[in-house]
């Protein structure tokens, strides 16, 4: 019954639940799904990560090539991010070129990533005016449920842990590059922002939402925050929100971002550790 | 997303504008040479302009970075004109594609003002074959009554004779942007203005209406599209649709367009110069014409409204239980997990067997 129910009456059926303080899937209110962080998934990519916030599945590679940098900044290397979420992920995807969500989010993420400071572009600089790294970010959906900022940010700033980037020699006389690949340092990671979605549900306000329950609130509030403090707040659209709830909802984002930041230093250690064994 | 089509002209609607055309009027009641109302305004940033051609409306807005020189002209910088078509200006545009008038009228500006070399290109190169300035101008169309191009080429003039780009110097082989507030922004140099003036003609030619309205271009057999400067040289002439014209219609409307060129020139030098001694006297008021708009009044009671819009205090504002305890384990080989941990209340509930069905149906 209770499936034919859902199917004619959504909201109904999502209103019945919330009034008892309970969601579908079993969870409170204010609970977070449990996140799965795996990294170096990808062994022919310089830096990789795989993150699981409850069914959503995000996939990051991060590949590194050596260009020139842009004249108007010499000094400067690049990182492109880009998310995709081709039709694998979701039925409400279709092949073809980038859906709107898709863009938003990697703007959202890429804009998040330079605004923060949590990388210096600086760093990745080699020869002044000749030679700089590009990180090619490449973020895919597999499978959609739900929170994709929150899932892509994490993925991407766990996967920019892992970078590991062979040391150059530039020689610029006889341009002419020495790769020494035996020798690899790690990219300086100046904090880690981290993120938490919300949805609104009439007078409620729902933790890490899954799709179903994206589709069938009245507006969605991601706030991110980094080190303790809010780094940035994005609600696109939707119902009004009262001043004590983002409050509310900034205050939980720091506590969950604690555990979202031992979550992944735990897994790059645990990383770190098997290198050193083998 | 729904697809709006162009608003089409009835037959009725055709008939009722060239019968009046007959009798040497207008919808508007202008006389057939005579413009709608024309104001420039400029925004905080350097070259920002709002023009706004009775109710057609557009914003520019140029910007400038670094780049290499193309190669086939080392010494010279570069200038791209942008014109984005978006929803906002008339339901049937569609952003982030390319249509036919959008390509025309980047087109036409360019051959306006670029071909024509109105911007002094030489004096943007910073170092021949390495850095040269690129200009890029982002024509936004806000609102379609008609005499695009008309509105847009003043805006794009307007915008780039008000744009400075900061200064530059060279440090042995190091290049320094200096700020805005560190040394004095640079004006571009504009040999001559040239704008577009567009003609709608009827009849075969015979009928010649200066800044046509939306409805007037839809019905017009043709339009005759002229980019003259101060000097009354033109620098383009463009006509396009299916109407025959004898040259000696063409001279007399270039004439009449020289003489509208003028009068456009030295109200954009005006208003150039109204803005500077605003600038130089400290009070940087963008876009002042909004200010004495009639919409003020809306405007008011609208920040009247937000003054005292309130947090609306909902009734049951049940506080959130604090539920952020979670426990993070590693699982090796990189692998790590964050379970919440359960809370062991009255409230722990499991989905019973019905809803588990559901939820891998759905």
């Amino acid at each position: 019954m209770a499936k034919q129910f859902k199917s004619l009456h959504p909201t109904k059926f999502y209103r019945d639940y919330l009034n008892q303080d309970i969601r579908p899937d079993g969870r409170l209110v204010s609970k977070f799904r449990p996140v799965i962080i795996n990294i170096g998934s990808i062994a022919t990519a310089d830096g990789s990560a795989l993150v699981r916030i409850g069914k959503t599945t995000v996939i990051c590679g991060i590949k590194a090539e050596l260009c020139p940098p842009k004249p108007e900044k010499p000094n400067e290397g690049f990182l492109i991010c880009n998310v995709e979420l081709p039709p694998l992920c979701s039925s409400k995807f279709r092949p073809g070129p980038p859906s709107d969500l898709a863009q938003i989010t990697t703007r959202f993420v890429a804009d998040l990533i330079l605004n923060s400071g949590c990388i210096n572009l600086k760093d990745l600089c080699i020869v002044k005016e000749k030679l700089v790294w590009c990180l090619y970010a490449d973020i895919i959906c597999l499978d959609h449920d739900g929170c994709i900022i929150d899932a892509c940010l994490l993925v991407l700033l766990t996967a920019l842990k892992t970078v590991r980037l062979p040391v150059v020699q530039y020689d610029a006389a006889i341009d002419k590059k020495t790769i020494d690949a035996s020798v690899k340092k790690c990219l300086n990671i100046y904090n880690t922002p981290v993120s938490t979605t919300y949805a609104m549900f009439e007078d409620k306000i729902i933790t890490d939402p899954t799709t179903e329950e994206e589709e069938i609130s009245s507006g969605l509030l991601t706030v991110v925050v980094k080190d303790k403090e809010l780094c940035s707040i994005h609600k696109p659209g939707g119902s009004p929100l009262s001043e004590e709830k983002l409050y509310e909802c900034i205050n939980e984002t720091v506590n969950h971002a604690d555990l979202l930041i031992t979550l992944i230093n735990t897994a790059v250690s645990e990383c770190n550790d098997d290198n050193k064994n083998c | 997303m729904a697809k709006f089509r162009e608003n089409l002209i009835t037959n009725c609607e055709k008939k009722f504008i060239i019968k009046n055309l007959e009798d040497h009027t207008r919808l508007d009641g202008r006389a057939f040479d005579e413009f709608r109302e024309l104001s420039i305004d400029f925004g905080r940033d350097w070259g920002c302009c709002y023009v706004s051609l009775g109710k057609t409306r557009v914003l520019a807005q140029v910007s400038c970075e670094i780049q290499r020189p193309k190669s086939s002209r080392l010494s010279e910088g570069i200038l791209s004109i942008n014109v984005e078509l978006n929803p906002l200006g008339a339901s049937h545009f569609e952003s982030g594609r390319n249509s036919e008038l959008q390509v025309v009228m980047n087109r036409i500006l360019e051959k306006c003002v670029k071909d024509s070399r109105a911007v002094d290109m030489e004096s943007l190169c910073i170092k021949i074959n390495e850095k040269v300035w690129a200009f890029r101008v982002d024509i936004n169309i806000l609102n379609h009554e008609g005499n695009l191009l008309d509105c847009a080429s003043i805006a794009l003039l307007a915008a780039l004779a008000h744009f400075r780009r900061p200064d530059v110097s060279c440090d042995g082989e190091e290049t320094i942007v200096h700020s805005y507030a560190e040394r004095d922004a640079i004006r571009t140099v504009i040999h001559h203005y040239p704008v577009c003036i567009t003609y709608a003609l009827f009849k075969e030619g015979t009928v010649v209406l200066a800044d046509p309205t939306l409805l007037e271009e839809g019905v017009a057999d043709a339009s005759l599209i002229l980019g003259i400067n101060s000097y009354k040289e033109v620098c383009t002439l463009h006509l396009g649709g299916k109407a025959l014209m004898d040259p000696e219609n063409i001279l007399k409307c270039t004439s009449k367009a020289a003489h509208r060129a003028s009068l456009l020139v030295t109200e954009i030098k005006t208003v150039l110069k109204q803005d500077d001694e605003r600038r130089v006297q400290g009070q940087i008021n963008s876009f002042q014409s909004f200010k004495h708009a009639q919409g003020t009044k809306s405007l008011d009671t609208l920040t009247k409204y937000l003054d005292q819009w309130s947090v609306q205090k909902r009734k049951r504002d049940s506080k959130r239980k604090n539920t952020e305890n979670g426990t993070v384990q590693p699982l090796g080989k990189g692998s790590a997990v964050l379970l919440p941990v359960e809370d062991d209340g009255a409230k722990s509930w499991k989905p019973s067997s019905d809803e588990n069905e559901s939820d891998s149906c759905s």
